[in-house]
């Protein structure tokens, strides 16, 4: 592993049930707030979930100096691109970076999904699935109404105009490379860490990456059928953990290179400095029990950049309050962080999935620059298998790097080493 | 950017390897009606039953053609190799498995298993198990442009040294629901209701290793474009996309989809064919973004001594 160059980043936005942006995230946090709600769809057996509260109206968020798409062209979209527009027009915003900027500048997009790529048109395919296994004698199916049909129609095509990265770019008339990537939960980091490779390569010149994704009904069932949901607001790392809470979000950060951002005298808030991504090759739906994909994965981190552990002051951890993913985790701090507190952030926004990496990536880079580290929202009993306890009070902390981390169906694994403010970027 | 390519799998409805591709291609084979399910029972003769066992079909494909890939280069490259999946779509048929269960069991009977398979980074994952690969993993999922980006990722693991050799597999399958969905009129770009080409499935595998411009080794280069101009003047061209006439100078051209069907990933699959033709060849393609904007796409692939 090379070596690498610091990544600037000149802008950050985020919306989450913890706020609808940085600021107001950072405040729930603080306060220990947790925001759950019943699921914005009807199932059987509701459990808790953390929605975000995007403005229904497309017109009170849509910023023209920042994306020039019209609010009927952003209808076409669905929520997940929506609440990915919403963050990356805060973003964008803090970085100075207009449409006339776009116009001009070699501008990637780089977006993490989950539920953002998948092919969930549960109306249509009851259609089709009625038709094909009809038994009435025309043989027709579903009789529907001509608005029901519409509403078919209209299904597949909110998802023809609505893979994440394609349409962002596209909505805001960027030029760079667009690029959605799948990975599960680790997809909002691995979107950043690809992000910075093509600023350091000089593929674009700025690079808008992170991640994004909205609740959605097959998701829910498919997280309750492999029974990962928490009835109850999720403890992370906590003795009686028993699952996580699903939420929704989308955080973006604004990439940039260091020439790009002299010229605009645009100040860096932050940098990531080293990205590692490392698959488990275990199970395919559990992490390694002792966390060795994570440990390969921030090997690789700290090569980029020629960093030690002693230079981490904390890391904000993927726990999600499931029984296998925090003991891998507390297996992993043990053996290679051992000393270094850990926070975890989903029990005040749930579990975003694909833009969870990057939301967590945002609020460390905050803590970062507030050298402050909010409590792990739902911890409350030391689990002895773990042997080790979060970060539970209002705690300051020194230092200059910190390591956000995802673990994933599939058994990825990755971590981005962020540094703070100007000199880490240096 | 410019790769290596050490080794080539491909199969789809066609059949199965680049030979067979090319002499298809060549020969103006068409694709039957309706294009056939991929076969992939040649893995039984590969990997134990068991090591099968509840695999869907994306991920069989996948893993075929990883292994029909690294069947040219040897085992070695796997010690220090990433894996790379490129799709429009990803695992079509268990999220659709996933919803029968549904619709026939009801919410709390709904198949944990189809839902797990659904999940994008599935067949990547399963190929990692399966080959014992430990380096990084990823999947990128888009309708336009998937293959482009597998080919940048890998270049970018590569010049990073984060591994020496990547394993590009670009899939797309095509189960009788996503064939229904994508004919609909809500889906369909501006040129395609015209298309006599018919959608099909298929999966390219490609070992892709730093280029050290070593004139018998087999490479690929690309670039993306807003307009159809192209740089080179290679002796043959295989026309992918949906609306790219064939290229005039070119002494030989193709239309690749008319063999190997309409896929999302089809400009891997003319790569593929492309290195077994016995000169430097041009793969173009042309996709319409959702927005109704076209990428171009221009891959040049030296074939190998």
């Amino acid at each position: 592993m090379r070596n690498v160059e610091p990544v600037p980043i000149s802008g950050m936005g985020c919306i989450s049930a913890a706020g609808t942006n940085l600021h107001a995230a950072l405040g729930t946090l603080d306060r220990g707030c947790i925001a759950t709600t019943a699921p914005p769809f009807a199932v059987d057996k509701p459990c808790p979930v953390f929605a975000a509260s995007l403005p229904p109206q497309i017109s009170h968020w849509q910023n023209p100096e920042y994306c020039p798409a019209s609010r009927t062209t952003l209808q076409k979209c669905n929520r997940t691109v929506h609440l990915g527009v919403y963050a990356a027009i805060q973003a964008l915003q803090q970085a100075g970076i207009t449409r006339a900027d776009a116009a001009r500048l070699r501008i990637g997009v780089c977006i993490g999904t989950s539920v953002g790529a998948s092919l969930d048109f549960l109306s249509w395919y009851r259609q089709w699935y009625t038709t094909q296994h009809s038994t009435s004698a025309t043989g027709h199916g579903l009789l529907l109404s001509p608005a029901e049909q519409e509403q078919i129609q209209e299904e597949l095509r909110v998802f023809a105009h609505s893979n994440p990265a394609l349409a962002t770019a596209e909505l805001f008339g960027f030029s760079g490379p667009a690029v959605t990537v799948t990975n599960a939960c680790s997809s909002g980091t691995d979107a950043i860490g690809i992000a910075a490779q093509w600023i350091r390569s000089g593929v674009c010149d700025i690079a808008l990456a992170g991640g994004a994704d909205a609740l959605s009904y097959i998701t829910f069932l498919g997280f309750q059928s492999l029974k990962l949901i928490s009835s109850t607001p999720c403890k992370p790392f906590d003795l009686h953990r028993n699952g996580l809470n699903l939420g929704e979000g989308a955080a973006m950060v604004v990439l940039e290179n260091k020439n790009s951002q002299t010229r605009r005298g645009a100040l860096p808030l932050g940098c990531v400095v080293g990205y590692g991504t490392c698959t488990d090759a275990h199970h395919l739906t559990s992490p390694h029990p002792e966390g060795q994909g994570l440990a390969r994965a921030l090997k690789q981190a700290l090569a980029q950049a020629e960093a030690k552990r002693e230079h981490i002051c904390f890391i904000n951890a993927h726990g999600t309050g499931t029984p296998n993913n925090d003991a891998a985790e507390g297996s992993f701090f043990r053996k290679e962080l051992p000393g270094i507190p850990f926070l975890g952030t989903k029990g005040g926004t749930g579990h975003t999935l694909g833009a969870a990496g990057a939301l967590e990536a945002v609020f460390t880079l905050a803590h970062l620059a507030r050298q402050h580290l909010p409590a792990s929202l739902g911890f409350s009993r030391l689990d002895p298998d773990i042997g080790l306890v979060p970060v539970t009070a209002p705690t300051a902390i020194t230092g200059s790097y910190a390591l956000s981390q995802s673990l994933a169906f599939g058994g990825n694994n990755s971590i981005l080493l962020l540094g703070r403010g100007e000199a880490a970027c240096a | 950017m410019r790769l290596a390519i050490q080794g080539v799998g491909c199969l789809g409805s066609y059949g199965i390897g680049s030979a067979s591709l090319w002499e298809a291609l060549q020969h103006g084979t068409p694709l039957p009606i309706p294009a056939p399910k991929t076969q992939t029972e040649r893995l039984k003769n590969i990997f134990q039953p068991r090591m099968l066992r509840q695999m869907d079909h994306f991920s069989r494909m996948a893993l075929l053609g990883g292994w029909l890939a690294l069947n040219e280069t040897g085992n070695a490259v796997l010690q220090d190799m990433g894996i790379i999946v490129a799709t429009g779509f990803g695992p079509a048929t268990p999220t659709f498995s996933f919803l029968q269960s549904l619709l026939e069991f009801g919410e709390g009977m709904a198949s944990p298993l189809a839902f797990s398979h659904s999940v994008h980074n599935i067949p990547a994952a399963t190929l990692a198990m399966k080959l014992g690969v430990q380096g990084p993993c990823a999947t990128l999922c888009q309708p336009v442009g998937a293959v482009v980006a597998g080919l940048s990722l890998a270049h970018a693991w590569i010049a990073e040294a984060r591994v020496q050799h990547v394993l590009l597999i670009a899939a797309d399958e095509l189960p009788s629901e996503m064939n229904c969905a994508l004919a609909n009129s809500a889906f369909l770009q501006p040129d395609e209701e015209s298309l006599t080409t018919q959608r099909a499935e298929g999966c390219a595998a490609f070992i892709l290793a730093a280029d050290t411009a070593h004139a018998d080794m087999a490479c690929v280069q690309w670039h993306c474009t807003a307009s159809s101009k192209y740089h080179a003047q290679p002796e043959t061209a295989i026309v992918t996309g949906t609306s790219l006439p064939a290229p005039p100078g070119i002494q030989r051209s193709f239309q690749g989809e008319t063999t190997y069907g309409r896929i999302p990933v089809s400009l891997a699959l003319g790569m593929a064919a492309a290195l077994s033709a016995p000169h430097s060849t041009l793969c173009m393609d042309a996709q319409h973004s959702p927005f109704h904007s076209c990428l171009y796409t221009n891959v040049f692939i030296q074939p190998g001594a």
